[in-house]
């Protein structure tokens, strides 16, 4: 009863290697997935068509359930596989516990379902590859005669959400009528996410950033904000304002420094116009300035968190620029909006707040 | 900045000419007029209200015979109104020829201003009173604000308080 998670996923793909026939190979070239043309979906691609034996199998997609599947499926696993009927619908949430957390990542980096491991043990492992190349070319050339439609492909479906983005990848019952072979699937996302991204007024602030990147958190009236070091121009302590008159009501003046004049940015109004209140407005007690790259100017800000190395993948990137190009994403551990510096900038400039359309 | 400035005015062959500003307060910033179109500066007097005047007109005073409408400064730079006190001022002023007064917080002094050492002020503003700002200067670490008199009011408004 205690059965882990690889040895669950080992038995599934055991019983679909004993049975007979129907067996489908996915890719991209040969059969578009029903969601093909669109910009959102996920392609299936064939790589290098490495077959395995079942201790191998066992072994790569494990490793692989172990990075990417999440705990409380494990359960529901366990119960479906140890019965000796497979059961379909558990089938369907294992795999989309496989594959859904990987599509996710925003960097739509290329993600494998699943790596062979190379290394063949003994003679009889050699024997069942042989034995799968062989079954594998008889149906590649069955399905090179058949067309396959689109609708005919239910074994393997990928549902992509125009909306979200965030393909979610489910089997069909008819799984155990197939050989999907895992290991030769790829998730092409790149391509899809970069034509998927409508054009923003400054470009996409993740094609400067490294994988790694520096942000700077800090807070305005409760609420943190992360600005990417490469774009912070420096922070300057509050001294004296000076207002200016005809300005909008979130330009709260102009500071000097070091004989420039930074145009000070309330933060607070500006970003949550809607909260701003009298009662908020007293409660600030703005310290520093923000400085956005080599702009003049700075937002305000009460107090200045950390600074911290995180992972592109750590954050929820915006994939549209929407009604707030500003907002480049959230960061998901500290749950904060990360800015797009240059978008900023260039509202800014132009004299707009944060709710303002920028056509 | 101020060197692309100089480079700018040596290339336009143009001396960098030094100008005067008459400096005051109101609502805790300085402001500067250019003290060629300032004729004088009054202690506050008694302010006589117009009837139907415009919001921005406080009223009429005389000053030795003349009629001279007084403009509520800082309900024309969109600040909050206070209480008049001893420091509070009635600049004399000539713009767009007419002359009136505006009333102050109070006058600081008169500065010397080269050209290459206003700025223009940020970009951002649209409303109505950003365009009375010509330009900025940086004193002492405190910011100097430029006034254009000429478009305090507008050539409609200027017209209406002729008529007061």
């Amino acid at each position: 009863m205690s059965k882990s998670v690889d040895e669950t996923v080992f038995d599934f793909f055991s019983v679909l290697l004993q049975e007979p026939t129907k067996e489908v190979q996915t890719s991209a070239e040969d059969k578009p997935t029903p969601t093909a043309s669109n910009s959102n979906s996920v392609s299936l691609k064939k790589q290098h068509s490495k077959t395995f034996k079942k201790p191998n199998i066992n072994n790569s997609l494990g490793a692989v359930v172990k990075k990417v599947a999440p705990p409380p499926h494990q359960q529901e696993v366990k119960k479906a596989f140890a019965e000796p009927q497979v059961d379909k619908a558990s089938l369907s949430k294992l795999l989309s516990a496989v594959s859904k957390p990987e599509v996710k990542q925003p960097e739509s980096k290329p993600i494998h379902i699943g790596e062979v491991d190379s290394v063949a043990s003994d003679k009889s492992a050699q024997q069942v590859q042989d034995e799968i190349k062989l079954k594998a070319q008889q149906v590649r050339l069955q399905l090179e005669k058949a067309v396959v439609q689109e609708s005919t492909v239910d074994d393997v479906k990928i549902i992509s959400s125009q909306n979200n983005k965030e393909p979610e990848i489910s089997a069909d019952t008819s799984l155990d009528k197939a050989e999907v072979n895992v290991s030769e699937v790829e998730l092409n996302v790149e391509e899809q996410h970069k034509s998927s991204v409508p054009p923003s007024i400054t470009g996409n602030l993740q094609d400067v950033l490294d994988d790694e990147f520096q942000v700077l958190f800090f807070n305005v009236a409760g609420l943190t904000l992360a600005v990417p070091l490469v774009s912070l121009g420096g922070i300057v302590k509050i001294e004296h304002i000076n207002h200016l008159i005809g300005r909008p009501n979130w330009f709260l003046g102009v500071q000097t420094r070091r004989e420039q004049k930074v145009n000070v940015v309330d933060s607070c109004r500006w970003v949550m116009p809607e909260k701003y209140t009298q009662e908020l407005a007293d409660s600030i007690d703005y310290q520093y300035l923000v400085m956005l790259e080599d702009s003049n100017w700075g937002l305000a800000c009460e107090s200045l968190v950390n600074a911290v190395r995180i992972d592109k993948s750590h954050v929820n990137w915006r994939e549209k620029p929407g009604k707030r190009p500003w907002l480049a994403g959230v960061v998901k551990e500290q749950m904060c909006g990360i800015l797009n510096v240059q978008a900023l900038i260039e509202m800014l400039d132009a004299g707009l707040g944060c709710q303002d359309s920028i056509d | 900045m101020t060197d692309s400035r100089n480079v700018a005015a040596v290339a336009a062959g143009k001396e960098d000419v030094v100008l005067q500003w008459v400096t005051f307060k109101l609502d805790n910033e300085t402001y500067g007029i250019n003290v060629m179109q300032v004729q004088e500066v009054l202690r506050y007097t008694e302010i006589a209200p117009v009837p139907g005047a415009p919001l921005y007109v406080l009223g009429i005073i005389n000053l030795r015979g003349n009629v001279v409408t007084v403009i509520d400064t800082r309900s024309r730079f969109g600040l909050d109104a206070a209480e008049v006190d001893d420091s509070s001022r009635i600049v004399i002023i000539e713009a767009e020829k007419q002359v009136i007064g505006i009333l102050v917080d109070s006058v600081a002094e008169v500065v010397y201003l080269r050209r290459s050492e206003i700025d223009n002020a940020p970009n951002v503003g649209t409303e109505e009173s950003a365009k009375f700002i010509q330009g900025v200067s940086n004193r002492d670490n405190e910011l100097l604000i430029l006034v254009d008199l000429d478009k305090l009011l507008s050539d409609d408004e200027w017209a209406e308080i002729t008529q007061l």
